[in-house]
């Protein structure tokens, strides 16, 4: 028997230790998926402990055909992609141009990490499912079988997604560097 | 240029994690060699699973599974002490209630659609334009409070030239037929017969 679902019965028998072993063997694995999701500390701990609430609350729709593990991993990106969703829509003008026109300090060390940014961007760029699977494979080294799992989709469609998904990453990671070039000769500053 | 090799692409990710077995290794790093763009996706890979992530550090770990047992806790004593109450999680679970309620719905709507439909004697009125279109049937009510002024004058005009044909018809006819009726019978009857008639009139006179 998977070593969650014997914990899972455990605690449903009142055993407080099996609920903190749950906790502690998923928090950080989960708290890593959900900051690379939502790029806030804050917000990532809070979509944390609001997953495992949710877990725990709703334990009884838990149907133990997948692991628990895979069903934690459906709880926390729903909850992360409303976030997302919510900061995207309220994001009208891109904080990078304020910032870099009120302060040349914040300009240097934005060029340093300039190529980072423009992967954020690039991945920010992606659908949803592409996002998300590209982001499970690589940052979080998940198997295809694990993506197929938590994104409730075959295994061929998981590769599908991982796929497109890196071949438009590099596309759009082009574009931006270029893009990044191009404004960084506007403005006079030499990479 | 894009390369088109979709199994090496495949590969790359276990490549970065360093999962793979020998041979798949030696494969990946041959193809490398000569492809620019699976190096390049391979950097971009790199880049991406080399994100750093911030540690909330120790403190936050171990607060962790002790603040979210309080919270599943305190949740779960304010479902006790409530007990069942309308809400949205009563919409949440059983699949029976939804599915009764679905088939009570579907029974509903072929209720209503099977029942016996009234007869709408409005419907039945003689139309504004004159053209009954087929909708007055031989024998169907029509109810005269729901007429207008303008089809009230439409029948009583029809009716009175209905009428007054009528009229002509059975005044001619009763003329008509009496005139006729006892020439006819007068000429069929025979000398006797007349003879006969004719006495008897005239004992009716002399009887008064």
């Amino acid at each position: 028997m998977d070593d969650d679902l014997a914990l899972l019965d455990r605690f449903a028998a009142g055993d407080r230790d099996a609920f903190d072993e749950l906790v502690l063997k998923h928090q950080k694995p989960l708290y890593s998926l959900l900051y690379r999701m939502v790029s806030d500390k804050e917000d990532a701990a809070d979509i944390l402990q609001k997953t495992f609430f949710k877990a725990f609350t709703g334990i009884r729709g838990f149907e133990r055909r997948s692991s628990f593990r895979t069903w934690l991993y459906q709880i926390a990106i729903n909850l992360a992609k409303n976030v997302y969703r919510d900061r995207a829509r309220a994001a009208l003008v891109p904080l990078d141009d304020v910032v870099i026109r009120r302060d040349p300090k914040v300009l240097e060390s934005l060029i340093r990490k300039e190529s980072r940014d423009n992967l954020h961007r690039a991945v920010a760029g992606l659908p949803d499912k592409q996002r998300l699977t590209v982001m499970l494979r690589v940052q979080e080294q998940k198997t295809f079988e694990e993506i197929a799992g938590i994104m409730q989709c075959s295994v061929g469609t998981s590769k599908a997604n991982y796929h497109h998904g890196v071949q438009k990453l590099k596309e759009l990671f082009k574009k931006s560097e270029v893009g990044s070039q191009r404004s960084g000769e506007g403005n006079g500053v030499q990479k | 240029m894009a390369c088109k090799s979709k199994e090496i692409q495949a590969l790359l990710p276990a490549h970065l994690e360093q999962s793979l077995d020998q041979e798949s290794q030696a494969g990946v790093e041959r193809h490398m060699a000569v492809c620019e763009d699976c190096r390049a996706e391979l950097a971009l890979l790199r880049m991406m699973s080399s994100e750093p992530v911030p540690d909330p550090g120790e403190a936050f770990w171990a607060a962790m599974p002790g603040r979210i047992f309080r919270e599943v806790q305190a949740q779960t004593q304010q479902n006790a002490s409530q007990g069942p109450r309308f809400g949205w999680g009563m919409l949440v679970t059983p699949r029976w209630a939804w599915a009764a309620a679905v088939i009570f719905l579907i029974a509903a709507v072929v209720l209503f659609l099977d029942r016996p439909v009234p007869v709408d004697i409005a419907s039945n009125a003689l139309p504004e334009n004159g053209s009954s279109n087929g909708y007055l049937l031989p024998g169907d009510p029509i109810d005269l409070a729901e007429l207008t002024d303008i089809e009230i004058d439409s029948v009583d005009l029809w009716a009175t030239g209905e009428l007054a044909l009528l009229k002509d018809e059975v005044i001619d006819m009763f003329r008509t037929s009496a005139d006729i009726s006892l020439d006819d019978r007068l000429a069929e009857l025979d000398t006797q017969e007349l003879e006969h008639v004719i006495r008897m009139l005239d004992t009716q006179d002399e009887e008064g």
